[in-house]
Protein backbone atom coordinates (compact mmCIF):
# COMPACT_ATOMS: atom_id res chain seq x y z
CA UNK A 1 0.00 0.00 0.00
CA UNK A 2 1.39 3.69 -0.90
CA UNK A 3 3.31 5.02 2.47
CA UNK A 4 0.82 8.01 1.96
CA UNK A 5 -2.55 6.25 2.57
CA UNK A 6 -0.36 4.16 5.56
CA UNK A 7 0.20 7.40 6.88
CA UNK A 8 -2.99 9.03 6.65
CA UNK A 9 -4.72 5.73 8.30
CA UNK A 10 -1.97 6.06 11.40
CA UNK A 11 -2.84 9.89 11.25
CA UNK A 12 -6.68 9.56 11.65
CA UNK A 13 -6.49 6.51 14.00
CA UNK A 14 -3.52 6.95 15.70
CA UNK A 15 -5.38 7.64 18.84
CA UNK A 16 -7.43 4.10 18.89
CA UNK A 17 -4.38 1.93 19.53
CA UNK A 18 -1.77 2.00 21.99
CA UNK A 19 1.30 3.60 20.52
CA UNK A 20 3.54 0.50 20.35
CA UNK A 21 1.02 -1.00 17.95
CA UNK A 22 1.30 1.51 15.46
CA UNK A 23 4.78 0.49 13.95
CA UNK A 24 3.08 -3.02 13.60
CA UNK A 25 0.69 -1.40 11.98
CA UNK A 26 2.47 0.41 9.99
CA UNK A 27 4.68 -2.12 8.53
CA UNK A 28 1.61 -4.56 7.93
CA UNK A 29 -0.06 -1.80 6.19
CA UNK A 30 2.80 -0.53 4.27
CA UNK A 31 2.84 -4.74 2.70
CA UNK A 32 -0.99 -5.04 2.00
CA UNK A 33 -2.90 -5.01 -1.26
CA UNK A 34 -4.19 -1.64 -2.27
CA UNK A 35 -7.64 -3.68 -2.83
CA UNK A 36 -8.04 -3.20 1.16
CA UNK A 37 -8.04 0.31 1.24
CA UNK A 38 -11.57 0.95 1.41
CA UNK A 39 -12.62 -1.76 4.04
CA UNK A 40 -9.80 -0.33 6.32
CA UNK A 41 -11.72 2.87 6.17
CA UNK A 42 -14.84 1.30 6.61
CA UNK A 43 -14.00 -0.34 10.08
CA UNK A 44 -15.34 1.57 13.19
CA UNK A 45 -13.25 1.40 16.04
CA UNK A 46 -14.20 2.18 19.79
CA UNK A 47 -12.91 5.41 21.12
CA UNK A 48 -10.75 5.33 24.29
CA UNK A 49 -12.19 8.21 25.62
CA UNK A 50 -15.74 7.48 25.37
CA UNK A 51 -15.34 4.30 27.41
CA UNK A 52 -13.70 6.23 30.21
CA UNK A 53 -16.72 8.56 30.18
CA UNK A 54 -18.95 5.25 29.99
CA UNK A 55 -16.85 3.80 32.67
CA UNK A 56 -17.06 6.90 35.08
CA UNK A 57 -20.41 7.14 34.60
CA UNK A 58 -22.15 2.98 34.46
CA UNK A 59 -18.95 1.28 35.57
CA UNK A 60 -20.76 -0.04 38.77
CA UNK A 61 -23.53 -2.23 35.61
CA UNK A 62 -20.47 -2.93 34.03
CA UNK A 63 -21.93 -0.66 30.78
CA UNK A 64 -18.15 -0.18 30.13
CA UNK A 65 -17.38 -3.64 29.34
CA UNK A 66 -20.37 -4.35 27.57
CA UNK A 67 -19.59 -1.63 25.24
CA UNK A 68 -16.06 -2.32 24.34
CA UNK A 69 -17.46 -6.08 23.64
CA UNK A 70 -16.17 -8.07 26.90
CA UNK A 71 -19.87 -9.09 27.67
CA UNK A 72 -19.08 -11.94 29.79
CA UNK A 73 -16.77 -9.43 32.38
CA UNK A 74 -20.02 -7.55 31.48
CA UNK A 75 -22.43 -9.32 33.46
CA UNK A 76 -19.76 -10.05 36.01
CA UNK A 77 -19.49 -6.51 37.01
CA UNK A 78 -23.06 -6.46 36.57
CA UNK A 79 -24.23 -9.04 38.60
CA UNK A 80 -21.35 -8.01 41.73
CA UNK A 81 -22.61 -4.63 41.75
CA UNK A 82 -18.95 -3.45 39.93
CA UNK A 83 -17.10 -6.31 42.08
CA UNK A 84 -17.70 -4.34 45.20
CA UNK A 85 -16.64 -0.91 43.95
CA UNK A 86 -13.18 -2.41 43.57
CA UNK A 87 -13.17 -3.58 40.12
CA UNK A 88 -15.24 -0.16 38.99
CA UNK A 89 -12.27 1.87 40.64
CA UNK A 90 -9.63 -0.37 38.91
CA UNK A 91 -11.32 -0.23 35.32
CA UNK A 92 -11.46 3.96 35.03
CA UNK A 93 -7.83 3.18 34.80
CA UNK A 94 -7.90 0.04 32.60
CA UNK A 95 -10.49 0.72 30.42
CA UNK A 96 -8.44 3.07 27.90
CA UNK A 97 -5.44 0.46 27.39
CA UNK A 98 -8.43 -2.59 27.15
CA UNK A 99 -10.52 -0.40 24.63
CA UNK A 100 -7.03 -0.04 22.80
CA UNK A 101 -6.05 -3.57 22.51
CA UNK A 102 -9.94 -4.32 21.56
CA UNK A 103 -9.33 -1.99 18.72
CA UNK A 104 -6.26 -3.69 17.62
CA UNK A 105 -7.71 -7.43 17.26
CA UNK A 106 -10.38 -5.68 15.20
CA UNK A 107 -8.13 -4.46 12.79
CA UNK A 108 -5.61 -7.63 13.58
CA UNK A 109 -8.75 -9.88 11.99
CA UNK A 110 -8.51 -7.60 9.15
CA UNK A 111 -4.80 -7.40 8.51
CA UNK A 112 -3.87 -11.59 8.89
CA UNK B 1 -14.45 -11.09 22.08
CA UNK B 2 -12.68 -13.78 23.85
CA UNK B 3 -10.98 -13.69 27.13
CA UNK B 4 -7.07 -14.73 27.04
CA UNK B 5 -6.87 -17.88 28.86
CA UNK B 6 -3.95 -16.66 30.81
CA UNK B 7 -5.66 -13.68 32.41
CA UNK B 8 -9.34 -15.61 32.62
CA UNK B 9 -7.68 -18.34 35.28
CA UNK B 10 -6.26 -15.69 37.83
CA UNK B 11 -9.17 -13.49 37.39
CA UNK B 12 -11.80 -16.43 38.17
CA UNK B 13 -9.70 -17.72 41.02
CA UNK B 14 -9.46 -13.62 42.36
CA UNK B 15 -13.03 -13.37 42.09
CA UNK B 16 -13.50 -16.27 43.87
CA UNK B 17 -11.35 -15.65 47.09
CA UNK B 18 -12.43 -11.69 47.23
CA UNK B 19 -16.37 -13.71 47.00
CA UNK B 20 -15.63 -16.18 50.15
CA UNK B 21 -13.23 -13.13 51.71
CA UNK B 22 -16.12 -11.24 51.40
CA UNK B 23 -18.80 -13.42 52.58
CA UNK B 24 -16.79 -14.32 55.62
CA UNK B 25 -16.25 -11.00 56.71
CA UNK B 26 -19.80 -10.27 56.34
CA UNK B 27 -20.44 -13.46 58.61
CA UNK B 28 -18.00 -12.25 61.53
CA UNK B 29 -19.61 -8.70 61.78
CA UNK B 30 -23.27 -7.57 62.90
CA UNK B 31 -25.57 -8.82 60.01
CA UNK B 32 -28.77 -6.78 60.69
CA UNK B 33 -26.57 -3.62 60.34
CA UNK B 34 -28.80 -0.22 59.08
CA UNK B 35 -30.10 -0.81 56.00
CA UNK B 36 -29.48 3.00 54.48
CA UNK B 37 -26.39 3.47 56.04
CA UNK B 38 -23.78 3.67 52.35
CA UNK B 39 -22.71 0.48 52.19
CA UNK B 40 -19.72 -0.65 49.09
CA UNK B 41 -22.20 0.37 46.33
CA UNK B 42 -20.91 3.35 44.40
CA UNK B 43 -23.77 4.14 42.83
CA UNK B 44 -25.86 3.52 45.69
CA UNK B 45 -23.61 6.12 48.00
CA UNK B 46 -23.21 8.40 45.22
CA UNK B 47 -27.19 8.72 44.30
CA UNK B 48 -29.23 7.08 46.91
CA UNK B 49 -31.15 4.82 44.59
CA UNK B 50 -29.71 0.99 45.41
CA UNK B 51 -28.09 -0.87 42.11
CA UNK B 52 -29.50 -4.00 41.00
CA UNK B 53 -27.72 -6.05 42.42
CA UNK B 54 -28.00 -4.42 46.14
CA UNK B 55 -29.03 -7.01 48.28
CA UNK B 56 -27.03 -9.33 46.94
CA UNK B 57 -24.30 -9.66 49.70
CA UNK B 58 -27.63 -10.33 52.44
CA UNK B 59 -28.88 -12.56 49.85
CA UNK B 60 -26.12 -14.68 49.72
CA UNK B 61 -25.72 -14.86 53.64
CA UNK B 62 -29.29 -15.70 53.89
CA UNK B 63 -28.68 -18.84 51.69
CA UNK B 64 -25.64 -20.30 54.22
CA UNK B 65 -28.35 -19.53 56.94
CA UNK B 66 -30.05 -21.81 54.96
CA UNK B 67 -33.27 -19.23 54.46
CA UNK B 68 -33.92 -19.51 50.65
CA UNK B 69 -37.41 -17.20 51.13
CA UNK B 70 -35.65 -14.58 52.72
CA UNK B 71 -32.69 -14.65 50.17
CA UNK B 72 -35.07 -14.32 46.94
CA UNK B 73 -37.13 -10.85 49.19
CA UNK B 74 -32.78 -9.60 49.71
CA UNK B 75 -32.18 -10.45 45.65
CA UNK B 76 -32.60 -12.96 43.34
CA UNK B 77 -29.00 -12.33 41.99
CA UNK B 78 -27.89 -13.78 45.32
CA UNK B 79 -28.29 -17.43 44.26
CA UNK B 80 -26.50 -16.72 40.86
CA UNK B 81 -23.37 -15.40 43.17
CA UNK B 82 -23.72 -18.64 45.61
CA UNK B 83 -24.06 -21.06 42.74
CA UNK B 84 -20.84 -18.87 41.08
CA UNK B 85 -18.98 -19.45 44.94
CA UNK B 86 -19.97 -23.53 44.97
CA UNK B 87 -19.20 -24.19 41.67
CA UNK B 88 -16.05 -22.44 40.30
CA UNK B 89 -13.60 -23.78 43.09
CA UNK B 90 -14.07 -27.64 42.14
CA UNK B 91 -13.86 -26.45 38.19
CA UNK B 92 -11.11 -24.11 38.54
CA UNK B 93 -9.17 -27.11 40.50
CA UNK B 94 -10.53 -29.82 37.67
CA UNK B 95 -9.18 -27.78 35.44
CA UNK B 96 -5.61 -26.90 36.85
CA UNK B 97 -5.08 -30.93 37.58
CA UNK B 98 -6.58 -32.57 33.99
CA UNK B 99 -4.49 -29.41 32.67
CA UNK B 100 -7.82 -28.58 29.90
CA UNK B 101 -8.85 -25.50 29.91
CA UNK B 102 -12.98 -26.27 29.91
CA UNK B 103 -13.88 -23.16 31.99
CA UNK B 104 -11.93 -21.17 29.25
CA UNK B 105 -14.23 -22.85 26.53
CA UNK B 106 -17.15 -22.59 28.39
CA UNK B 107 -16.24 -18.88 28.83
CA UNK B 108 -16.08 -17.89 25.12
CA UNK B 109 -19.12 -20.32 24.22
CA UNK B 110 -21.10 -18.10 26.83
CA UNK B 111 -20.02 -15.14 25.65
CA UNK B 112 -20.93 -16.01 21.98
CA UNK B 113 -24.35 -16.88 23.14
CA UNK B 114 -24.89 -13.76 25.48
CA UNK B 115 -24.46 -11.13 22.22
CA UNK B 116 -27.17 -13.06 20.60
CA UNK B 117 -30.13 -10.65 21.03
CA UNK B 118 -32.61 -13.72 22.06
CA UNK B 119 -30.52 -14.34 25.10
CA UNK B 120 -29.05 -10.75 26.06
CA UNK B 121 -32.99 -8.71 25.85
CA UNK B 122 -34.46 -11.03 28.05
CA UNK B 123 -31.64 -11.16 30.52
CA UNK B 124 -31.62 -7.34 30.29
CA UNK B 125 -34.98 -7.07 31.00
CA UNK B 126 -34.79 -9.51 34.05
CA UNK B 127 -31.71 -7.08 35.44
CA UNK B 128 -34.29 -4.44 34.81
CA UNK B 129 -37.36 -6.28 36.98
CA UNK B 130 -34.92 -6.82 39.62
CA UNK B 131 -33.91 -3.39 39.49
CA UNK B 132 -37.37 -1.67 40.03
CA UNK B 133 -38.26 -4.10 42.46
CA UNK B 134 -35.13 -2.81 44.32
CA UNK B 135 -35.80 0.56 44.14
CA UNK B 136 -39.55 0.33 45.30
CA UNK B 137 -38.91 -1.66 48.40
CA UNK B 138 -35.87 0.02 48.86
CA UNK B 139 -33.01 -2.44 49.44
Amino acid sequence: MDSQKVDMFILTNGRFFESYHLGQIRDRLLSMDDSKWFILQTVQFKDPTISLIVSLVGGTFGIDRFLIGDTGLGIGKLLTCGGLGIWTFIDWFLIMRATREKNMITLQQLLY
Amino acid sequence: MPLKENRLYPFAVLAVVTGYAWVIINLTINKNSDLSAPGLCLFKTVTGIPCPSCGSTRSVLSIVDGDFGQALIHNPIGFILALMLVILPPWLIFDLITGKRSMHNFYNRAEFYLKKKAIIVPLIMIILIIWIRNILISI
